[in-house]
């Protein structure tokens, strides 16, 4: 399923400010540069008004939207700000919106875009700390709320576990893709209700409250219950899907939720 | 009330809703005594709110309907806006029309049934 994020709320487009980067003089139509138009802002500054900045960055095999940021960054305006850290889709620290589409700079070569200028931008859904990055704040308060992590009686009592927690597979594939999850936050990005209440749990949250609450080892369900199945949790979700269809990781968080709702009436029914 | 139970009523009512508004269009367009023609005519339309099964079928439609519609209404309102002042508003809000519209149907249904 591919879900088109056009009409995803954009940054305010002002003023647009032409900063090119002209290496060997070449020309907008010369394959071996691309045009990248960056998101630059500064809410700290008194007059930093956000706009578009466009730099002309050469082309070569392979090149990902983190390495062109890179480059302008070592090369251009060392002032970019954008967060990065592994440079290989395992960390989830560069997402971002690349051509109105929440994806991982790192992951996302510029080759496959197939456009001549690839805009990029903050994550939207989230606050702007400067330029591209993004104040995750807000999504591991999240995350944290719906208690990421095995529960169990022994934790409480502070006894040590005396015995290995087994599970057969079948238990383990109730949860599995859901423990691939990067924490990159693009699910969240993409989610128009979270677009609309900044306390609903959210995609990434909810689908982890599933995997844990999935998972044969963990006793923590009263708690987490509390959590998911308030006025701000999964019965809040209206199935867009838009989530799922950005995850860079093939992780489905809108299915997440759909059990994570089935898993709530299961064992309400159940406790009754 | 939680979250869930909410849903779990919304999910009757919706199956509620399917029912009866199939029963009901039915018996609209097939099952009157004229059939599609004479659906609509004053005569037709009082004999149904004088039969008894026909008064169940309105009333659990009615009751359907007004809590589902209500229920998406709610929905939006708490997606539009947030707060614990909003959240009790809104709530009230949405009581206060479900009293409303439940009793105004009500009405008819039974003045109708009685006669009057």
């Amino acid at each position: 399923m591919v879900v088109e994020l056009q009409d995803a709320p954009k940054p305010k487009e002002v003023t647009v400010v032409k900063v090119e980067f002209v290496p060997e003089q070449e020309t907008v139509s010369n394959p071996q540069t691309v045009l990248l138009r960056v998101f630059r802002y500064n809410p700290k500054a008194k007059a930093g008004e956000p706009r578009m900045v466009t730099y002309r960055v050469p082309m070569s095999k392979g090149l990902t939207v983190l390495d062109a940021l890179l480059w302008v960054k070592e090369n251009v305006d060392n002032g970019l700000s954008f967060r990065y850290s592994c440079r290989m889709g395992i960390c989830g620290s560069c997402g971002m919106l690349i051509n109105g589409k929440p994806m991982l700079g790192c992951e996302t070569q510029i080759a496959e875009l197939g456009t001549d200028v690839v805009e990029v931008g903050p994550l939207t859904n989230y606050e702007v700390v400067r330029d591209v990055a993004t104040d995750f704040t807000d999504f591991f308060r999240h995350h944290n709320k719906i208690k990421p992590y095995l529960i169990r009686t022994e934790n409480g009592d502070g006894k040590p576990i005396e015995k290995e927690l087994l599970q057969s597979e079948e238990q383990k594939l109730e949860y599995y893709q859901f423990a691939m999850c990067i924490m990159c936050g693009l699910c969240d990005a993409a989610c128009p209700i979270v677009g609309m209440d900044k306390d609903f749990l959210g995609p990434q949250a909810l689908a982890q409250a599933y995997r844990f609450g999935a998972d044969s080892r963990d006793q923590g369900w009263p708690e987490r219950a509390e959590v998911v199945d308030s006025p701000h949790g999964c019965f809040r979700c209206e199935l867009a899907g838009s989530c799922s269809a950005v995850c860079p990781k093939g992780v489905d968080p809108g299915m997440g939720v759909q059990l994570l709702k089935r898993q709530v009436f299961r064992r309400k029914i159940a406790h009754h | 009330m939680k979250e869930s139970t909410l849903q779990l009523i919304n999910y009757i009512m919706i199956l509620a809703l399917l029912v009866t508004l199939a029963l009901h269009l039915a018996m609209q367009a097939f099952l009157g005594v004229n059939g599609y023609a004479d659906a609509l005519s004053y005569q037709t339309a009082i004999s149904r709110y004088r039969d008894a099964l026909s008064v169940s079928l309105l009333t659990i439609l009615l009751i359907a309907a007004t809590y589902h519609g209500l229920f998406g209404l709610r929905n939006i309102l708490l997606e539009w806006r947030q707060g614990r002042s909003w959240h009790g508003v809104v709530t009230l809000t949405t009581v206060g029309l479900a009293v409303v519209m439940l009793g105004w149907g009500m009405r008819t249904i039974v003045l109708a049934f009685g006669g009057v």
